[in-house]
C-alpha cells in the first residue's frame, strides 16, 4: 500500500529484476534467495548493516561476483550471464576508484572511449557536459589525487553517468565525506537522480540517508529482505520490531493480547490483533504529555512515568522516562525548557503498530 | 631530545661503514686512475690523464663496452618480458597458490650464483645435457659448439639470473594497484585487455622501469657470467678490469675503466628514479 502523493500517474516500468539469488563465500552464506525489482526511473535504496550482504547484491548486479543460483534480469535481458563490461550498468564506487594516473577529464571519457561507435568530438562534448554537470569544469586537467574528496565523489558520479547506462549503482559513495557535505550530496544526488531520469541502486547502512533520498527502501538483514517499501510506509508500518528499531527511534511494548485487549505492565489498550504474545511498537513522537483540557477519549492510553533524563534536538526534546514498572520509554515532546519529575503522558492506541518480533535487535 | 651518548652511538656506525667501504675506496680508486705504471712494474704517483687518454684511443674497450652494454640491453629485455607475465598471473590470478608461486620464483635466488652459471655450464657444453639430447633425437650428428662459449650463452645464464630481479619490483607495484580500479574500468567498459593496457600497465610502470634497472645494471657489471660461459666472443668490460687489477698488473688503467662505469650506472640509477618518481601515482 502506498500513499497516493507517492504513487507516479504512469504504471512505473520494470527495469531490473532479481530472482532468487543465492549468493555465498566458502560456507558463509551472505544472500539466501533474494527477489527484488527495480523501476525505470526509480531510487532504489539497500539498506542494511555491515554484513547483510548489501555490497554482495550490488557486486551481483554490477558483475563482480557471480551468484550460486537465481538469475538477474535487466530490459528483458538476462544480465548475470554477461561479464561486467558488456553490461548497461555503471557503479559509483565506495572508495571512488577514480584512476589516479589519468586527469579529471580521462577519467570522465574512459568509459566513452572504450565505445567504438561514439565519435571523438561527441566524447569531448559529452564529457564537458558530464562535467559541467555536477561542477567540476574548472577542476577538469587536474589528477585525482590533487582534488578533495567531495571533488573525486563528483567525478566519480560524473564518470558513471556520461554513459547513460540503464542503472546506476551506488556503494555508500557519501560515507568518506564529512556530515555537512555528506547532507548537501544526499539532496544533490536525489535531484540529479530526478533530472537524468537514470534508475539508481543506492546502498547505505545510514537509514537516514535511506529515508530522505529514496522512493523505495530495501531493507537487508543477514541476507534476507527484512521488508521492501516506502520510506513513509516503513516508517510508519514497520514489518518487523527490527525494522521499526533501525529506521527511527521506537518503542517496543511486548503485550499480551486476550479478546481484543493488549496488556503490558500498567498499559492496555483495544487492538485487532488476534489473543496472543504480540510486540507493538509506538514512535517517540506520538507519545505526548498529557494535557487536562483533552478528555481521555476510548482510544488514548494514559500513563504516568518519571522523566529521567531530557535531551535537546531543536524543535523538540526527547525525554526518556520511566513507568512505576520500571518500563523504559522514549518521548519526544516540542522543546520548552526543562521537565522533570512525574507527568502524565497519553498515547493514541492506532499509533501503537503491531510488529513481527524479530527477536534480535540491531 | 635524545642524549649525547645515544646520538652518537647511532651516528657513528653508519658513518664508520660509509667511509672504510664506500668513502676510501671510491677516493683511493679515483688516484689510481690518474696514476701511470712505470716498465719497471710499480705504479708511480706521478698525475696525468694518460689512463683516459688510452681508453679514447684503444677501441678494445670503447667496443667492449658497447657489447656489455648490448649483452645487458637483451637480458634487460628478456627479463622483463618472462618477468612481467609472470608477475601478473602470480598477482592478478594465481588464486590461493599466490604464495607458493612466488616462493617458487624466489627459491633460485638462495641458490649460489656459481653453482647456477656452472648449471648452464653442463646443459650447454658440448657434451652437455642440450648436446646429447639433440643427438640422441638426430636433430644433429656432432656436437653443436656454438651453444656454450657464445654472448647467447652469457644472455641466457644472465637472463636466468636476473629475471627474479625484474620480477619482483614489477610484482611489488602490481601488487599494489587497488583491484577496485580494475573493476571500475571493467564497470565503465573496458575488457581485460583494454583495462590492461589502460590501467594495470601504465600503473606499474615504476616496477617496471625498476625491474629494467636492475637487470640491465646488474648484467652490465657482471663478470663470473661471460668468464665461465662467454668464450672469447661473450668477454665484458669486468672481465678486462678483472684482468687488468690482476694478470696484466695495470691497477691505474683498470681505475679509469672503474670509475667510468661507475658514473654510467650512477646516471642510469639517477635517470631511473627520477622516471619512477613522475610515473607512480600513489
Amino acid at each position: 500500500m502506498t500513499s497516493p502523493t507517492t504513487q507516479p500517474a504512469a504504471k512505473p516500468q520494470l527495469l531490473l529484476s532479481i530472482r532468487q539469488v543465492v549468493k555465498s563465500f566458502g560456507k558463509l552464506a551472505v544472500l539466501r534467495a533474494i527477489s527484488l525489482h527495480v523501476d525505470e526511473g526509480e531510487f532504489l535504496t539497500v539498506l542494511g548493516e555491515s554484513g547483510s550482504g548489501k555490497t554482495t547484491l550490488l557486486r551481483l548486479i554490477a558483475g563482480f561476483e557471480r551468484a550460486d543460483s537465481g538469475e538477474i534480469w535487466m530490459a528483458g535481458e538476462r544480465l548475470d550471464l554477461l561479464p561486467p563490461y558488456r553490461r548497461r550498468v555503471n557503479t559509483v564506487f565506495q572508495s571512488y576508484a577514480l584512476f589516479p594516473h589519468l586527469s579529471v577529464r580521462d577519467n570522465v571519457a574512459y568509459g566513452l572511449r572504450m565505445q567504438k561507435k561514439i565519435a571523438p568530438a561527441d566524447i569531448d562534448k559529452r564529457v564537458e557536459n558530464a562535467l559541467a554537470m555536477v561542477k567540476m569544469s574548472a577542476l577538469a586537467a587536474s589528477k585525482p589525487a590533487k582534488i578533495s574528496g567531495g571533488q573525486q565523489q563528483r567525478v566519480a558520479l560524473a564518470r558513471a553517468l556520461v554513459n547513460r547506462p540503464r542503472l546506476l549503482l551506488l556503494d555508500e559513495p557519501l560515507s568518506a565525506l564529512d556530515a555537512n557535505l555528506r547532507r548537501q550530496m544526499q539532496l544533490e544526488l536525489k535531484s540529479l537522480q530526478r533530472e537524468v531520469g537514470i534508475s539508481f541502486v543506492f546502498v547505505t547502512h545510514d537509514q537516514e540517508e535511506a529515508m530522505v533520498m529514496s522512493d523505495r527502501i530495501a531493507l537487508l538483514r543477514n541476507g534476507n529482505l527484512e521488508q521492501v517499501a516506502t520510506p513513509r510506509e516503513i516508517y510508519s508500518r514497520p514489518a518487523t520490531s527490527y525494522t521499526a528499531l533501525l529506521i527511527g527511534h521506537t518503542n517496543l511494548l511486548r503485550c499480551h493480547v486476550e479478546r481484543g485487549v493488549a496488556r503490558c505492565g500498567g498499559f492496555q489498550f483495544r487492538t485487532s490483533v488476534p489473543d496472543g504474545p504480540a510486540v507493538f511498537s509506538v514512535r517517540p513522537e506520538h507519545i505526548r504529555l498529557a494535557s487536562t483540557t483533552l478528555s481521555a477519549s476510548g482510544d488514548s492510553v494514559h500513563f504516568r512515568a518519571r522523566i529521567v533524563a531530557q535531551s535537546f534536538h531543536g524543535a523538540t526534546d526527547l525525554l526518556q522516562v520511566e513507568c512505576a514498572d520500571g518500563l523504559k520509554l522514549s518521548v519526544s515532546v516540542p522543546s520548552h525548557g526543562a521537565l522533570n519529575g512525574q507527568r502524565d503522558f497519553e498515547f493514541s492506541a492506532a499509533d501503537a503498530f503491531a510488529v513481527r518480533d524479530s527477536e534480535e535487535r540491531p | 631530545m635524545f642524549s649525547r651518548a645515544y646520538k652518537t652511538a647511532v651516528t657513528v656506525p653508519p658513518l664508520l661503514w660509509v667511509t672504510v667501504f664506500l668513502l676510501v675506496p671510491y677516493a683511493l680508486l679515483f688516484c689510481y686512475s690518474f696514476w701511470t705504471v712505470s716498465p719497471a712494474q710499480t705504479i708511480v704517483h706521478h698525475w696525468n690523464l694518460g689512463n683516459y687518454r688510452e681508453l679514447l684511443q684503444v677501441h678494445v674497450y670503447f667496443q667492449t663496452l658497447l657489447r656489455s652494454m648490448w649483452i645487458a640491453a637483451r637480458v634487460m629485455l628478456l627479463a622483463l618480458l618472462l618477468g612481467y607475465p609472470l608477475a601478473y598471473y602470480v598477482s592478478f590470478h594465481a588464486g590461493a597458490r599466490k604464495d607458493l608461486l612466488y616462493q617458487l620464483v624466489i627459491i633460485p635466488l638462495w641458490v649460489s650464483y656459481l653453482v647456477r652459471a656452472y648449471a648452464w655450464k653442463t646443459i650447454l657444453g658440448s657434451d652437455g645435457v642440450l648436446n646429447t639430447l639433440l643427438q640422441y633425437v638426430h636433430l644433429t650428428r656432432h656436437p653443436v659448439e656454438f651453444l656454450l662459449y657464445s654472448p647467447f650463452a652469457v644472455v641466457l645464464t644472465l637472463t636466468h639470473i636476473y629475471t627474479p630481479f625484474a620480477f619482483l619490483p614489477i610484482y611489488a607495484s602490481l601488487e599494489h594497484i587497488p583491484r577496485n580500479l580494475v573493476e571500475a574500468s571493467h564497470d565503465l567498459g573496458a575488457s581485460p585487455l583494454q583495462t590492461f593496457w589502460r590501467v594495470i600497465l601504465p600503473l606499474s610502470t615504476p616496477g617496471v622501469l625498476a625491474g629494467a634497472t636492475f637487470a640491465f645494471v646488474l648484467s652490465l657489471g657482471d663478470f663470473l657470467a661471460p668468464l665461465l660461459l662467454g668464450g672469447p666472443s661473450g668477454i665484458m668490460i669486468s672481465n678486462i678490469v678483472v684482468s687488468l687489477f690482476g694478470a696484466a698488473y695495470n691497477w691505474p688503467l683498470g681505475a679509469a675503466i672503474s670509475l667510468c662505469m661507475l658514473l654510467l650506472v650512477i646516471s642510469l640509477l639517477f635517470l631511473s628514479e627520477r622516471l619512477e618518481k613522475k610515473w607512480s601515482f600513489s
